[in-house]
């Protein structure tokens, strides 16, 4: 065995020794440098930067007459489902699956309005305390459980049920800074059998956006509590039940019967979790995968190249932007965050993480996110960030720790941040975590955390899903996303007056009020908002992006 | 006088050349061509290793958003990767990182396998039942296998990899060096050695340990290749260096991701691992042929 393979392998060793002598001998001509912000080289850079048409395609693929295999949609997902509790479920890819099995009352469209769902029509009182939903007639669930006002009533009480402890509890009752709790709904009830109403303690203008959040579960099921296994069996009244949930592997759904609303054409839909950016797009390629999403950004050309397959990009409501604990010393300084925030190019980041197709951050909230209001970006400057590192005492920077994902992108996200704070001598460590494992990290409480920056993304449909969740003094883990741990009196006034105007337009002033007092004091590194990139097969017919995730529910399979 | 001298040296000159082992040695490995070329690339890349950071056209952490995954040019003769970064200059300075990684994990298992090996071979009994045993389990996991279990269980790293790469190297030796322990302790000077009183250890590392030098020499070479290979492949599934080092194994794994749009991203680093352990195996194929006197 020995001797064939030495034969075998000599002549091609020596050769290919050879050539890379060869190399050795070129790259010695090339001299020495050693800057660390290397000047343009000109040499060709092989990435294009995606634009769109009016449509929001990106590729519009030439084949159009393939076929697909079965009548399944598989949409292959960069992160994990990690929850099949519509009770508890909080990521993004979860609510996306949820959007399947369970009905709202109300929902978002692609365009961000509302839309009737199980309610076909609601009511605000005039004082804006009593939201009433008209629910429509003959809705049932799986085992043939009326959907009426009396259901929706058992779901809340099992969702502010502390024995449940779900996170659901969260949308009626607020946990306030001394740890005692506001009740924010104090009443719903049955107006009649197909009518139910919601009574608020004082207005609160993001109560919609709670609702269409609010997922109804079968009432027979919903009060055993923590008993009932979502992971073994949905309890929906949409038009798909869960048939296996593979935590970490895929999660499949076929089409039940019964549906109230119009059947959906494709019988299966299976989402896999494939988190290597390359093997998604090979997924997509070879048929295996229907849907991609999200589609690297660099990968346009083999997406052109392969003819049958669509490319959309569309604008989102994800931010980007990593958590500065407020807690560390270094960070606590705001000269120190502003800093920061000067040192990052976000054109840069921009370009290399989505070959341009993300706009960058001009406010903690997305362009899209109604309520937005534009602050004035940290402009990428280096010296001024320099001087308010000097200023701060931190001419020589420090050492500090960066978690986050470790899918492809993420981790390419954190190494940019390195490389570009490490302009300012602040030596970044970057830690890629499983994202089950980031969870519980990141769940820890202020006195005990780990947290110092945390590489992360969020999207919400509303304003106060970002202001209160992410930023408000009492939203700290393990109850809320505030992992920089930031305390502003002045924004918490703000974001409260917000939730309290009757109108819109006053709501929006108090918002606008506090994305200028969070813009100021930088208790994150702000980013960009990336376009949500979708890529699938030319067989299947219209796919949207919706606040929820992917909707297929009105496509059709070429089979 | 002289004619003596002359007569004396004439007949030395009949006698057969006193044999220099040494000199046999090199004779008999210098005919085999492919060890020779395995060694002068091994030497070349531990001096690339030793002098890699200091000789790279740029610096290997340098960033440039404007030529972000270029092709190989006169600029880059290797490319640059997703971040602009020169990969020739990547793989240059992680030669350090890869090769001390392998050649550490190597030594020190060796060194742990040499010693259990002796240890079962000259004591025999009980001991080496009990060494023998423990090394059959280990035997019976694939090794890499062994190694991520070993990273998953004490965490991910660069000195964790070394520690698993090593572990899964020890019992490969022990059985190798106790084989050879049990043919060298039947030789008539260790006889000799025991019965002129010299003690257990002395006997043991003095006497015996240099007669299973030819063995471990060879297994050693060849087990470098295959430690820089496991490295790499820890590194490549993300157990290794820190996704922020150049380390070949790692630059080869953020490469995959382009594998479409930018080969060269995988094919280079690949290439260098792949001749490096080409190259180690070819020596050590060449230092068993020449030692090994059943072949001869």
């Amino acid at each position: 065995m020995a001797n064939i393979s030495k034969n075998v392998s000599r002549r091609g060793f020596v050769a290919a020794a050879g050539a890379t002598v060869a190399g050795l001998g070129l790259a010695g001509c090339a001299g020495n440098s050693d800057s660390t912000t290397d000047t343009t080289t000109g040499s060709a850079d092989s990435t294009e930067l995606i634009t769109t048409d009016k449509d929001g395609f990106v590729v519009r693929a030439e084949q159009t007459d393939g076929k697909a295999p079965a009548n399944e949609c598989i949409i292959a997902l960069e992160g994990a489902i990690q929850d099949t509790n519509p009770m508890t479920c909080s990521d993004g890819n979860s609510v996306n699956v949820m959007y399947y099995i369970y009905d709202t009352l109300v929902c978002w469209d692609s365009n961000f309005e509302l839309q009737p769902a199980a309610a076909d029509s609601w009511e605000i009182s005039e004082d804006a305390c009593t939201y009433t939903f008209h629910i429509r007639d003959g809705i049932t669930f799986e085992d043939g459980t009326p959907f009426d006002a009396a259901c929706v009533v058992t779901n809340y009480q099992a969702a502010i049920d502390p024995a449940n402890n779900w996170r659901r509890r969260r949308m009626f009752i607020r946990t306030l800074d001394d740890d005692t709790e506001e009740v924010r709904v104090d009443n719903v009830y049955a107006v009649d059998e197909m009518t139910v109403a919601f009574h608020l303690v004082k207005p609160y203008s993001p109560f919609m956006n709670s609702v269409s959040q609010f997922s109804i579960v079968n009432p027979t099921v919903v009060v055993q509590g923590n008993n009932y296994d979502y992971s073994k069996g949905s309890a929906g009244s949409g038009p798909y039940r869960l048939v296996e949930y593979a935590q970490g592997d895929h999660t499949s759904l076929e089409l039940r019967e019964g549906y109230w609303g119009e059947e959906p054409a494709i019988e299966k839909i299976t989402f896999r979790e494939v988190p290597e950016a390359g093997s998604r797009i090979a997924m997509l390629q070879t048929g295996e995968a229907t849907v991609v999403y999200p589609t690297p950004s660099d990968q346009v050309e083999t997406i052109r190249s392969a003819g049958d397959i669509n490319m959309c990009s569309t604008p989102s409501n994800i931010m980007r932007y990593v958590t500065l604990n407020n807690d560390v010393e270094a960070l606590s300084d705001v000269r120190v965050r502003q800093a920061m925030n000067y040192a990052i190019d976000k054109d840069a980041y921009i370009r290399v993480m989505f070959s341009g197709a993300a706009t960058e951050a001009t406010s903690v909230l997305p362009t899209i996110v109604p309520g937005y209001a534009k602050q004035e970006p940290y402009k990428f400057d280096l010296e001024k960030a320099k001087s308010l590192m000097e200023e701060a005492g931190y001419a020589d920077g420090f050492d500090i720790n960066l978690i986050g994902d470790n899918s492809t992108q993420e981790t390419k996200g954190m190494t940019f941040v390195m490389q570009q704070l490490a302009q300012i001598n602040i030596n970044v460590n970057v830690q890629p975590n499983e994202p089950a494992t980031n969870a519980e990290i990141t769940a820890e409480p202020e006195d005990t955390t780990t947290v110092q920056m945390w590489y992360v993304n969020w999207s919400q449909s509303d304003a106060d899903g970002f202001l209160r969740s992410l930023l408000y003094s009492t939203s700290l883990p393990p109850i809320g996303y505030n992992t920089a741990f930031w305390k502003n009196a002045d924004f918490d006034e703000q974001v409260d007056a917000g939730n309290a105007a009757a109108t819109v337009d006053e709501q929006n002033e108090h918002y606008a009020e506090a994305q200028s007092i969070a813009w100021e004091a930088c208790p994150w590194l702000f980013l960009a908002s990336d376009n949500y990139l979708y890529s699938y097969k030319s067989y299947l017919s219209d796919v949207k992006m919706i606040p929820n995730g992917i909707d297929v529910m009105h496509s059709t399979l070429n089979v | 006088m002289s004619e003596t001298t002359t007569s004396q040296t004439a007949s030395a000159e009949a006698l057969p050349k006193a044999q220099n082992p040494a000199k046999q040695f090199i004779k008999k490995f210098t005919q085999r061509k492919s060890a020779v070329a395995g060694l002068a690339f091994i030497i070349f890349i531990l001096i690339i290793a030793v002098i890699g950071p200091s000789i790279t056209p740029y610096n290997p952490n340098a960033y440039d958003y404007n030529a972000l995954l270029a092709g190989p040019s006169p600029q880059h003769i290797w490319g640059t990767d997703e971040f602009g970064r020169d990969v020739f200059s990547r793989i240059l300075a992680g030669a350090q990182l890869s090769l001390g990684t392998a050649l550490t994990a190597s030594v020190i298992g060796t060194a742990a396998g040499v010693v259990l090996g002796l240890i079962a071979g000259f004591f025999g009994g009980i001991v080496d039942s009990f060494i023998m045993r423990v090394c059959d389990v280990m035997f019976a996991f694939p090794g890499i296998l062994l190694a991520i279990a070993i990273v998953a269980i004490i965490g991910p790293g660069i000195t964790n990899v070394m520690i698993g790469v090593a572990v899964f190297t020890v019992p490969s030796f022990a059985r190798i060096i106790r084989g050879a322990v049990l043919e060298v302790k039947s030789e008539l000077y260790v006889e000799v050695a025991q019965s002129i009183g010299c003690s257990r250890l002395r006997t043991m590392f003095v006497h015996v340990f240099p007669g299973t030098l030819q063995a471990l020499i060879v297994n050693f070479s060849m087990n470098v290749g295959g430690a820089i290979l496991s490295a790499s492949s820890l590194s490549f599934l993300g157990f290794g260096a820190s996704v922020t080092q150049a380390e070949w194994g790692a630059i080869l794994s953020q490469g995959r991701n382009y594998l479409a749009t930018a080969p060269h991203l995988v094919f280079f680093p690949g290439l260098v691992i792949f001749l490096t352990v080409l190259a180690f195996n070819l020596f050590g194929d060449g230092l068993r042929d020449t030692l090994d006197p059943k072949l001869n």
